[in-house]
C-alpha cells in the first residue's frame, strides 16, 4: 500500500488513508487469513466485500449518507472508498456538543435508523463510532452550525439485508449499549432517538420496538435454553 | 481545459479527458476507432456528470484482471453502464455518427506520448472547457440510467451515486 498510511488494524481489516484518484481515500483490506484454507478463504472475502458494497449502495438507494465507493478489488482484497476529512464520530461529538446540538442529532439519527431498516437494511454494528458528524464547508468545527453538518453512516462490514423484527430490533439494542457508555444521561437521548424512529417508521416501528424489548431483556444473543 | 488524472498507482497511466464542440467528423472518427487505428475512448456527454465519472470507469478497467470487453477503451464504455449488456452499454455510452459533441479519452501511459497528440490532430472540431460538460449532462437520463430512486435522486449527490454504482458494478 504505497503512499497510504496505515489507520487502524483488526481483526477482519486494516485501515489504509491516502489519497486515489485525486481524492481523499480510506481503503479497507481484508487480509488473508493464514489459519483458513486459501481457497475458502477467498470465497469468504469476496462474498463479505460484495456484501458491504451492496448494503451501502441500498443505503444510498434509501437516501442514506455513506461513503462513495471508488473502487472493489477483489484480488486484492481492497475496498476503496471516500475518506471523510472533516468529520467527528458520533460519540466524540456527544461528549462535548451542547444539549441542542445532542438532541438535534439524536433525533437525526432516528429517521436515519428509520429509513434503513425500512429498507430492511441490518447495520449489524451499529455503534456511535460508526455514526458521523461531518463538517459540509470543509471546516474541523462541530459545535458553532448544527446546520452545517450532515451524518454519515459507516463500517458496514456486518450488514446485511433482512426484514425480520429481531434483527432491527437488535440493531437498536446494540446502539443503546454503546450510548450507556459515554453519556451520563443515556436514556434522554435514546428516548428521542426511538421518538424520531416511531414517527418516521409508521408501518414497522411497533413490531420492532416489541422485538427490542424483547432483545433488551435476554440481551444480546439468542437464549441457549431449549 | 483538459482534466487530467493520473490512475492506481500499479497502472502507471494517466487519463486525459477533453471535451470537442460541433466535430464534423464523427462518422470518420468512430470508424478509425472501431478499426483499432485511433488510441481513444468517445463517450456521448448526456449521460456524464463529471470527469471524475469517468476516471472511475477507466481506472477500474485498467486495474481489472481479465476484461469484459476486448479493447481497453470498449471496457470504459462498459464500466459505465451498470448493464451487463455489452452491446446496450456502448450503444448507451458511445456515440452514433449524428452525435456533434463528444468526449475524448486518452490514456497516457507514457510510453507513446507522441501517439496521444495524433488522436487530437484528427478531430475536427472545437475543443472547449471540459467544465461545459455540465451543460451538456442530462440529469433525468442520468437518474434513469443509473437506476437512482426518487429519494436518492433528490437527497445526495448525484456523482457520488453514479461513481458508488460504477465501483459496483460486479457485486450487486
Amino acid at each position: 500500500m504505497e503512499g497510504f498510511e496505515l489507520l487502524q488494524q483488526g481483526a477482519e481489516a486494516r485501515l489504509y488513508k491516502g489519497i486515489y484518484l485525486g481524492k481523499p481515500t480510506l481503503v479497507k483490506e481484508r487480509f488473508e487469513k493464514k489459519y483458513r484454507h486459501p481457497d475458502l478463504d477467498k470465497h469468504l472475502t469476496k462474498e463479505r466485500i460484495k456484501a458491504e458494497s451492496r448494503a451501502i449502495i441500498r443505503c444510498k438507494s434509501a437516501g442514506i449518507e455513506t461513503p462513495t465507493l471508488y473502487l472493489v478489488d477483489f484480488t486484492k482484497r481492497c475496498v476503496y472508498m471516500e475518506y471523510f476529512e472533516h468529520s467527528i464520530t458520533a460519540k466524540e461529538f456527544i461528549k462535548n456538543a451542547s444539549k441542542d446540538f445532542i438532541e438535534r442529532l439524536s433525533y437525526e439519527i432516528g429517521v436515519v435508523l428509520a429509513r434503513m431498516h425500512s429498507n430492511n437494511i441490518i447495520h449489524g454494528d451499529l455503534t456511535t463510532s460508526n455514526i458521523l458528524l461531518v463538517n459540509k464547508s470543509g471546516k474541523d468545527d462541530f459545535m458553532t452550525n448544527y446546520s452545517d453538518l450532515k451524518v454519515v453512516l459507516i463500517d458496514f462490514g456486518l450488514a446485511y439485508i433482512e426484514s425480520s423484527a429481531e434483527d432491527k430490533g437488535v440493531d437498536l439494542y446494540v446502539l443503546e449499549r454503546a450510548l450507556v457508555s459515554i453519556h451520563n444521561d443515556p436514556e434522554k437521548i435514546f428516548d428521542l432517538i426511538l421518538e424520531a424512529y416511531k414517527s418516521s417508521y409508521k408501518k414497522g416501528h411497533v413490531e420492532v420496538l416489541l422485538k427490542f424489548e424483547e432483545v433488551r431483556a435476554r440481551g444480546r444473543k439468542r437464549t441457549m435454553v431449549g | 481545459m483538459t482534466y487530467e488524472q493520473p490512475l492506481s498507482a500499479a497502472t502507471n497511466a494517466t487519463i486525459r479527458i477533453k471535451l470537442f464542440k460541433n466535430v464534423k467528423n464523427v462518422p470518420h472518427l468512430r470508424k478509425q476507432i472501431i478499426s483499432g487505428a485511433l488510441k481513444c475512448c468517445i463517450i456521448k456527454p448526456n449521460l456524464i456528470v463529471d470527469p471524475f465519472q469517468i476516471v472511475v470507469a477507466a481506472n477500474k478497467a485498467l486495474t481489472a484482471n481479465k476484461m469484459t470487453t476486448r479493447t481497453m477503451f470498449a471496457e470504459i464504455l462498459f464500466n459505465l453502464s451498470i448493464s451487463k449488456n455489452i452491446t446496450q452499454s456502448l450503444q448507451k455510452f458511445g456515440i452514433d455518427d449524428n452525435e456533434k459533441d463528444i468526449i475524448v479519452v486518452v490514456i497516457d501511459k507514457g510510453d507513446f506520448s507522441d501517439k496521444v497528440h495524433e488522436v487530437y490532430e484528427q478531430i475536427k472540431g472545437e475543443e472547449v472547457d471540459i467544465l461545459c460538460l455540465k451543460d451538456l449532462t442530462d440529469l433525468k437520463e442520468v437518474k434513469k440510467a443509473y437506476k437512482l430512486s426518487d429519494t436518492e435522486y433528490e437527497k445526495l449527490s448525484i456523482l457520488d451515486s453514479v461513481v458508488s454504482r460504477i465501483a459496483t458494478k460486479d457485486c450487486i
